[in-house]
């Protein structure tokens, strides 16, 4: 007996929790969190560092790329536990839309109609069937209790099928993330200026080499279209040319390359008196003695400095995108040439375009070129992330064409020839014509029945 | 000011939503005047359209634009959704009408650099303009008062714009994946866009579920359109003053 009241229970708190994840009070609670974590972003985002307020070039500023944090924070962790639930939800919303069945329980204050007609149990659920196909809706059985048999009717086919397809979507894009954060990698930005190599790829396994850069001025004046070829190798073999367009993703070598801006570079070479090429050191970047220095000017340095060993000069170079003094509008770098030995200031230039400096008898050839900021990743979650994309706008077409439809039907035999027929539905569905129609059909047929009998 | 082709159509379609308006307003060939009006917003929409993809303008940083598409929507939707009183629909007719002329007048508003410079990014800033202008027409269907209408017809409003709201956040996470490799880069123009979505949809299911109760209805859809009015005309606007840092603003 005991056993019983027990079983009871905990059918009846099953019933009712199933009956709380469809219904449209929880939907409200979890877009009313979802509301405040969105104001709560606005906020967060308030707090990202100055570097990230002033891209260093143009088109990008990497630091406000981190979809994930660090995963040990008590914020991820809340984050992790509010998506797992969202999961969880969704989960069960999808079973109750596709599975035959699953239906969520008569919601609380549903409105209840009832009506007495002159036919068997199994007759009448043939009738009652009949009605409800006739405006669209499909009668499944959700078995028996008692003398009573039970079912939902939904809308049938695709149009009651569509809209779970948005919980289905909403699966699969946290499978994406989840996906991503297993098995994707993204790379940090890496600046490349022309003829420079850098390693790219999880563990470096992929260098590239920027070959060359095409630029395509804008009809009205704006920033110029940056397209770079980059000479891929891995493991030293070459592994092919790539072409990545500025903010237009490209892939090659089992890795997504994307291009997330680009910004001003100088190419600087020096000759001697005898005309022979003199060797350039810069004394930040790279410090290798080079007969060409390309030296890129980035948010984080934008002042260089170049030592001419052979000539006793110090080459001192800032980059501005633009000098309101001195009445210059656009990116101007400011070339100073020292002597090294005591810093005596042999040139002072502002330069807006390449030119040739010619300093006792030593020749300086500047000229203006530009560097790119290339990222890889591996992103083995992106198609997921598009198909669940796909699946909530499908489930979100489903929900405004094809509405949410539902009648529980209850059909007990009762004394004498006549059957009870009961249906539910919800408050706002009391009036709906829909509604009206199956009644209507189903009370037509049952006077046709009795009259047909002679009653 | 607005130059070529698409300025000289966009320029047509106003005078006609005009007339169209006017017919309407004045009760002689009104059904005439509701083709006219929504022939002529959507020639407008789509002149509109082609023209930010040309000029390579978005919308969320022109507020003109934004307006413009906002109330030409409206006055389309007035038309071919849940029609309202007719003098609601030449209202929008004519503001629309006046809103465009703004548009033609004003000088234009290209993307900063960060130029999501692609057909996904404008899809999604039309998009969102769809919405918030599906969300003005039914504006028209919840009186101030409590007038004698049956029904408030917020739900095919709130629904119609939660799907082009979704639209707009699918186009927009592909635009900027495309871009910058990751669909949501936890930026506040993204949030704010997010939360209008969040606001329409929570309209949307607390008129669904409280739908016998005719002012929660009535107060759901304004607050759903007054949120996602706030984000389309303002979001970058309030971006800029406080200072936050924006992708869609760099450059």
């Amino acid at each position: 007996m005991r056993r019983t009241t027990l079983n009871r229970r905990i059918t009846l708190l099953g019933a009712e929790v199933w009956r709380a994840v469809a219904s449209r009070r929880l939907a409200i609670v979890v877009l009313a969190v979802a509301l405040a974590v969105s104001v709560a972003g606005v906020v967060a985002s308030s707090r990202l560092t100055e570097a990230a307020r002033v891209p260093g070039y143009y088109g990008v500023a990497p630091l406000l790329a981190m979809p994930w944090g660090e995963g040990t924070s008590p914020g991820s962790r809340l984050a992790g536990v509010g998506l797992g639930a969202i999961a969880a939800l969704s989960l069960v919303r999808l079973l109750q839309a596709w599975v035959v069945g699953w239906g969520a329980t008569v919601p609380r204050g549903a409105q209840v109609r009832l009506h007495e007609v002159p036919w068997g149990v199994e007759e009448t659920w043939r009738e009652v069937g009949a009605a409800l196909a006739a405006t669209g809706l499909r009668l499944e059985s959700a078995g028996a209790r008692g003398d009573a048999r039970l079912g939902l009717a939904r809308r049938s086919g695709l149009a009651g099928r569509l809209s779970g397809a948005f919980y289905l979507g909403v699966l699969l894009l946290l499978a994406a993330s989840l996906v991503a954060q297993g098995w994707g990698w993204a790379g940090e930005p890496v600046e490349l200026a022309l003829g420079e190599t850098r390693a790219f790829g999880e563990h470096g396994e992929v260098t590239a080499r920027l070959e060359q850069i095409e630029i395509t001025p804008t009809s009205d004046d704006g920033i110029p279209s940056l397209a770079s070829t980059l000479r891929l190798s891995r493991e030293g073999n070459v592994a092919g040319d790539v072409r990545v367009n500025t903010l237009r993703r490209a892939s090659a070598a089992g890795l997504a390359l994307y291009q997330l801006g680009y910004g001003p570079a100088a190419r600087v070479a020096a000759r001697g008196t005898d005309g022979a090429a003199l060797r350039l050191q810069s004394m930040a970047q790279d410090p290798e003695p080079r007969t060409v220095a390309r030296i890129s000017f980035s948010g984080r340095q934008q002042e260089h400095l170049l030592a001419l060993p052979e000539a006793n000069m110090v080459v001192r170079m800032v980059h501005y995108p633009s000098l309101e003094a001195r009445g210059i509008a656009g990116p101007v770098l400011h070339v100073r040439v020292e002597r090294g030995i005591d810093g005596l200031s042999l040139a002072d230039e502002f330069l807006t375009e390449g030119r040739q400096l010619r300093i006792n008898g030593i020749t300086l050839d500047i000229d203006f070129e530009y560097y790119v900021v290339v990222r890889a990743a591996r992103e083995p979650h992106l198609p997921i992330a598009a198909l669940g994309a796909t699946m909530v706008l499908l489930g979100m077409i489903g929900f405004v064409a094809w509405p949410d439809r539902r009648v529980w039907v209850a059909v007990r035999a009762r004394e004498g020839a006549e059957t009870l027929c009961q249906f539910a539905v919800e408050p706002r569905e009391a009036s709906a014509g829909w509604l009206a129609g199956v009644e209507a059909v189903l009370v037509e047929r049952a006077c046709g029945r009795r009259d047909g009998g002679g009653n | 000011m607005a130059g070529g082709t698409e300025s000289l159509v966009v320029g047509v379609a106003a005078v006609a939503m005009a007339v169209g308006a006017l017919q309407i307003a004045a009760r002689r060939r009104a059904a005439q005047g509701r083709w006219l009006l929504a022939a002529g917003a959507l020639v407008c929409l789509l002149g509109m359209v082609a023209a930010t993809v040309h000029w390579g303008e978005d919308a969320f940083l022109s507020t003109v634009t934004a307006a413009a598409g906002m109330l030409t929507f409206a006055a389309f939707w007035s038309v071919a959704l849940v029609p309202p009183m007719p003098r609601a629909q030449a209202g929008y007719g004519l503001l629309a009408a006046g809103a465009v002329a703004g548009y033609l007048m004003a000088p234009r508003y290209l993307t900063a650099t960060a130029v999501l410079h692609d057909v996904s990014y404008g899809l999604s800033a039309w998009a969102y303009v769809a919405g918030a202008g599906v969300l003005v027409a039914g504006l028209a269907h919840t009186p101030l008062s409590d007038g004698s209408s049956e029904d408030v017809a917020a739900n095919p409003h709130l629904s119609l714009a939660t799907l082009c709201l979704t639209v707009s956040l699918a186009a927009q996470g592909a635009a900027t994946q495309w871009a910058w490799g990751s669909y949501w880069v936890g930026d506040p123009a993204e949030y704010l866009r997010l939360l209008g979505w969040i606001g329409v949809a929570l309209g949307w299911v607390v008129a669904a579920e409280f739908g016998r109760h005719r002012r929660a209805v009535a107060w759901s859809l304004r607050a759903a359109a007054g949120v996602v009015i706030v984000v389309l005309l303002g979001s970058m606007a309030l971006i800029q003053a406080l200072g936050l840092p924006s992708l869609y603003l760099a450059g």
